[in-house]
């Protein structure tokens, strides 16, 4: 069943309907939260909250668009949402900068695999770069898709994506010339 | 190779995106040694948290649910709420409004007695000394006092 149809299944009948809309992307959004906030709880609640946000505002659906697009677009305004709330924490507590929070959380969280990742390259990454490389990567989102995700023109959301592939590459040549080295 | 290290710099030093898509799309995308400086998807891959890593999310339906529930019902009661309120309001603006209203148009209200006179007094005669007398009434202006005058029948 595609995603418009389960739609409208979920507007004709009861909550329990819109289970099947969850189970099929509460995976996608969960790796995408986390590849943007990196912390367990806040990907948790903002997953939530779009999956929420996204029932109650059903019937402004726009048929003639992607469902997946209108999605990763909400989960990726609320992740960014979470982040500003976040360094607004921080600047209040005067504390050091929110992505060495990030890194200090992910080290505890047993449910990832993240001390390679952390050790490389994507802590030098933006937000908004994760997530190029996250809809480039896992949804096959072409640079137009990715921009009406992200609510940007194409031609940065391709600037992103390059950049974040150059950053990824630089950090693998640098590895393996060490490891050459070793 | 000159070229590309031209266009990397370019790149480096252009302010605007536009302008960086542009290098991107007229040399980086067709250059293939540019394109050895990018990472490909299966070398990204292991650097993202992916679907597999994100582990059990059964509890995240419970919480949907339970949210969307109490949603609906906090809706309904938010509308008798907003019902209340505008009732409210509406009453308050309507008695605001006449109040006002009567405050700019005092005459409304008091009703000019020299034009009720007639209608609130009504004295058939007046007798002095067992005589029919002449009765006259006065209304001081802006007073609500009556004067009933009766003199002497000449």
């Amino acid at each position: 069943m595609d995603d418009k149809q389960l739609i409208e299944n979920c507007l004709d009948g009861d909550v329990d309907e819109f289970r099947k809309i969850v189970d099929k992307y509460r995976g996608k959004a969960m790796a995408l939260a986390l590849n943007i906030l990196w912390d367990q709880q806040d990907a948790e609640d903002a997953c939530q909250d779009v999956f929420i946000k996204i029932y109650l505002n059903l019937d402004n659906f726009d048929f003639k668009k992607s469902f997946s697009t209108w999605f990763y677009s909400n989960l990726y305004n609320r992740c960014l949402d979470y982040l500003r709330k976040r360094r607004r924490f921080y600047k209040l507590f005067k504390r050091v900068k929110s992505d060495h929070f990030l890194l200090d959380d992910t080290k505890n969280s047993s449910s990832f695999e993240l001390q390679s990742v952390i050790k490389g390259t994507l802590k030098d990454l933006s937000p908004k770069e994760r997530t190029v490389l996250f809809l480039w990567v896992n949804e096959g989102y072409t640079s137009e898709e990715i921009a009406s995700v992200m609510k940007c023109s194409s031609s940065t959301a391709r600037v992103h994506l390059f950049k974040a592939r150059r950053k990824i590459k630089a950090v693998l040549e640098k590895e393996n010339v060490s490891m050459q080295g070793n | 190779m000159f070229r590309c290290k031209a266009i990397n710099f370019l790149f480096s030093i252009l302010p605007l995106k536009y302008w960086q898509d542009l290098l991107i799309r007229r040399h980086i995308q067709k250059c293939p040694s540019c394109q050895k400086k990018l990472a490909r998807i299966d070398e990204v891959k292991p650097f993202l948290i992916g679907e597999n890593k994100v582990g059990s999310l059964e509890g995240l339906w419970h919480g949907i649910k339970a949210e969307i529930s109490q949603g609906k019902r906090k809706e309904q009661r938010s509308l008798l709420l907003r019902l209340r309120w505008a009732f409210g309001t509406a009453s308050f603006l309507i008695a605001l409004a006449a109040g006002i209203w009567f405050y700019r148009n005092p005459t409304l209200v008091k009703t000019p007695l020299k034009e009720n006179l007639v209608e609130r007094f009504q004295i058939n005669y007046v007798r002095i000394e067992n005589k029919p007398a002449r009765a006259f009434l006065f209304q001081p202006h802006d007073s609500e006092m009556i004067v009933v005058w009766a003199e002497k029948n000449i």
